[in-house]
């Protein structure tokens, strides 16, 4: 019992002091722009200051009640798909009736029903049916996950990790109930401790009893007489059924110490009963320390974010994003307390509008799912290097803000929030789109930045053929600028280096690289003015549309796929 | 004829009232829509990775085909963006084996059997005048709209194949069609600038505004526009943006299927303000 309760503490205490430092973190750490203008403290004061007048008004009801629709019974998740709401309903309850009916059964169910022993039905039935639906939960998952697994490779080691801690809780605790109910030793310990006869015959005659109905099994051999039978279940009924229901009830556990027979005395000898519990208390204490550190955050966090989403009424509850709401001290909290409240279920990612892009272009940070993690590193550790940077601005600025995962995401994270942050948060560091990149003022460009030095130092296209050929045709006739759009602004803004004509010039010339620096090319709005006037059709657009893609692929430095065909790479053919 | 609803990225969240009131004005037609799958239609890819923006493009039109029905869209950038992959995968055969095999991998392949229709070709053929102006209830006399087609519904011409690319009529013969009356306009078939929006916002602002500055001298009492990205540049960029129209008094811009909605009785009239995002009709 010592290690039992010293264990227990030993958990409980990391327990609390991770869900401590976690819950911290959302005050500490910060993303975007938004987090800078204010301090630690100011954050924490705001949001225990705005959850007390959320708590004092009217607004409280509403929110109840939400909470009850999306939390207590998951209806996002069912919208999600039956399968995967049922496996979550599965688990989530079974486990939470398990916590009352079995681990907490003396400190809750005691004192209402002074009756109560583990032994007794219902508690007996219960027990393993409430661990049958967790089983059947966690099956199901592991069954839709690898399903899903098969496009995209989106299990990591925490959900791995989840499946095996409630695997082993609720594996040792059949097995342990298996193991006790074969058990001899146990029968023992029993007969001594509640029999109101030590007389060595009526004890071997409940023996008879209970290895002929209940299934443990004894050593050595016993009488098969019927009389023996029928006084031993005299017996059982006078010392032993107040408090110990038939071991049948349990229809998982009971069917399982059947196939133990054989190795029942070798089980017995070696008290596996105590070594199983052990295997049992153990897993379930290491869980509960693990809680604040894996997946099963998600059993804090997801409520907070909710009630915290919905407090600040971020347009319609949680469905929409906060669009044109001025930052406020709670503005970055809310965004660290939503990438926590993630549990990496991806129902963003097969949901998202560009996921067909991530087929092609293989970056993960392209997949919502996946991208929240990227973020979450960011939100942790501020400096990242240009790689992570790079990766992270590639996912990013593909995503067109489609709002789709926003509106399926079961925890009701605000993810367009967290994506459109993000942006400004990159952008700040100069890894913005890559029109901004190529537009941006001289002293960026000629600045320390990582992001800028890549540009200077790189022949931007250097790869595939030239488009001198393409481009034989033209005889600088300057249509192209005089229809463009974007050149009409250089009387007002000055901005242009060069007019279309000029940078069909260069490449004339063969000065890939300039031309594809000019502002023009990133300036064009791919009205296709320029290419429908042109005599010579001359496909003025589609070339500035490759020379984008070549100066975008250089920059993330993606090898052009093997699968894309040669005509589609090569630089003049493109319309 | 059925035609499969590709609403796009920007309308669900952006613009909600222009796909809740094309639903009803074509059941008012009798025009059946469908839904399928859709994911992006590969346009905002094709400034960095034109196979992947034409995988994702060949990919919806395979859906599509899979349930044997046309594509409509409403934006012009979606429409553009199709027209223009299936363009390229019907000329280049490498291209089209190379996305064929990677539609495989879940059973789809793109065949160039569907057809890509834009919303305004949908009803100026399907529909028609005739029919459109017999069944006007609130025809909107005196009322002058400056049309505004949008770039990719109507150039590269030889691919898109909406109207003459140069010289178009179809958007001016449906604001006929509801009583009201469509100016000539300097920058009539410019861009609206929100293809360099948060790329470079000040090349983008200042076409929007030379738009609006263009149609408030013909004399248009609002810009009527068929696309998302430019209602939501001509809205809510502008609203962001700037407060004043320099030179000139501000005009709004009406998405044409609420002006039609209104001139079929279904709906209170766009022009009017609070009305401009009514979700009915």
């Amino acid at each position: 019992m010592m290690i039992f309760t010293g264990t227990f503490y030993i958990a409980a205490l990391i327990c609390l002091l991770g869900i401590f430092w976690r819950t911290g973190l959302w005050f500490m750490n910060g993303l975007g722009p938004e987090a800078l203008h204010f301090s630690h403290g100011k954050r924490l004061a705001s949001a225990v200051g705005s959850m007390i007048r959320v708590v004092f008004s009217f607004r409280i009801l509403k929110i109840m009640r939400g909470l009850i629709r999306d939390i207590v019974f998951q209806l996002p998740l069912l919208k999600a798909g039956f399968a995967r709401w049922l496996a979550h309903m599965c688990i989530f309850y079974g486990f939470l009736f398990l916590l009352i009916f079995h681990a907490l059964g003396d400190q809750l169910i005691l004192p209402f029903y002074p009756d109560y022993a583990s032994t007794l039905n219902p508690f007996f039935f219960l027990r393993n049916f409430f661990g049958a639906l967790v089983i059947f939960g966690i099956l199901m998952a592991v069954a839709n996950r690898m399903q899903r697994s098969k496009k995209f490779h989106a299990t990591h080691g925490t959900d791995v990790a989840a499946f095996i801690i409630i695997g082993v809780i609720l594996g040792s605790g059949f097995l342990l109930e298996a193991v006790q109910i074969i058990s001899a030793p146990m029968f023992d310990q029993m007969v001594e401790d509640y029999m109101g006869s030590d007389d060595p015959g009526e004890i071997e005659q409940l023996k008879t009893f209970w290895a002929d109905q209940f299934n443990v099994v004894f050593p050595g051999t016993l009488s098969s007489l019927d009389a023996d039978l029928n006084a031993g279940q005299d017996l059982h009924e006078a010392y032993c059924a107040a408090c110990h229901s038939s071991p049948r009830a349990a229809f998982v556990s009971y069917p399982v110490s059947r196939m133990l027979r054989s190795p029942a005395p070798w089980l017995n000898y070696h008290r596996a009963d105590i070594w199983l519990w052990y295997v049992h208390f153990l897993a379930c204490f290491a869980g509960l320390a693990m809680l604040p550190f894996s997946k099963f955050f998600h059993l804090i966090s997801i409520p907070i974010n909710w009630m915290v989403s919905a407090a600040a009424e971020v347009k319609g509850a949680h469905r929409t994003a906060s669009e044109g709401v001025e930052p406020g001290p709670n503005t970055a909290t809310r965004y660290i307390l939503g990438l926590d409240a993630c549990t990496h279920c991806g129902i963003c990612s097969v949901n998202c509008s560009v996921e067909p892009m991530y087929r092609v272009i293989g970056n993960t940070a392209i997949l919502p799912s996946e991208k929240l993690g990227f973020i979450k590193k960011m939100a942790e550790h501020p400096l990242q290097d240009n790689d992570f940077l790079n990766t992270l601005a590639r996912g990013s600025f593909i995503c067109t803000e489609c709002h789709r995962c926003t509106a399926v995401c079961p925890s009701g994270i605000i993810l367009a929030d967290l994506w459109k942050t993000t942006k400004k948060a990159l952008e700040e560091k100069g890894y913005g789109n890559v029109h901004s990149r190529m537009l941006a003022p001289m002293v960026d460009k000629v600045s320390h930045n990582p992001a800028f030095i890549e540009l200077r130092g790189k022949t931007l296209i250097g790869k595939g053929p030239g488009m001198e050929k393409d481009l034989a045709d033209c005889i600088q006739c300057s249509i192209c600028s005089n229809v463009c759009p974007v050149v009409t602004t250089g009387t007002d803004i000055p901005l242009q280096s060069q007019t279309p004509q000029q940078v069909l010039n260069l490449l004339r010339m063969g000065l890939m690289d300039l031309a594809a620096r000019s502002d023009m090319v990133w300036n064009c709005t791919t009205c296709y003015k320029c290419q429908e006037y042109c005599p010579q059709n001359i496909r003025i657009t589609d070339i500035f549309y490759e020379l984008r893609n070549r100066v975008t692929s250089t920059l993330y430095e993606e090898i052009p796929k093997s699968s894309q065909s040669a005509a589609h790479r090569k630089g003049g053919d493109v319309s | 004829m059925t035609y499969a609803f590709f609403g796009g990225c920007k309308i669900s969240h952006d613009v909600p009232h222009y796909e809740t009131s094309v639903r009803s004005v074509l059941q008012f037609f009798d025009i059946p829509l469908t839904d399928a799958p859709f994911t992006c239609c590969g346009y905002p890819m094709r400034h960095q990775d034109s196979f992947a923006s034409i995988f994702s493009s060949a990919r919806n039109m395979a859906l599509a085909g899979q349930k044997g029905v046309d594509i409509m869209t409403l934006c012009q950038c979606c429409f553009g963006q199709l027209m223009f992959a299936a363009h390229r995968l019907k000329t280049d055969e490498v291209l089209r084996n190379a996305v064929n095999s990677r539609l495989a991998v879940e059973g789809l392949t793109w065949d160039g059997d569907i057809r890509i229709r834009h919303l305004l070709s949908v009803l100026h053929e399907d529909i028609g005048m005739e029919k459109i102006s017999k069944m006007i209830t609130n025809p909107l006399t005196g009322v002058r709209l400056a049309a505004h087609y949008g770039c990719h519904a109507l150039r590269p011409g030889h691919i898109v194949r909406m109207d003459n690319p140069l010289a178009p009529t179809i958007f001016e013969d449906l604001i006929r069609a509801i009583g009201a009356e469509p100016v000539d306009w300097g920058r009539r078939l410019e861009c609206c600038g929100h293809p360099l929006w948060e790329k470079n916002n000040g090349v983008s602002l200042y076409l929007m505004k030379a738009k609006i500055q263009s149609a408030v001298l013909s004399g248009a009492h609002a810009i009527c526009t068929a696309c998302n990205y430019c209602q939501i540049q001509f809205e809510t960029v502008r609203q962001k943006e700037t407060n004043d129209m320099e030179g000139g008094k501000p005009i709004p811009a009406i998405l044409y299927i609420q002006m039609l909605a209104h001139g079929l009785g279904m709906a209170q009239n766009p022009l009017e303000k609070g009305n401009r995002r009514n979700k009915h009709g």
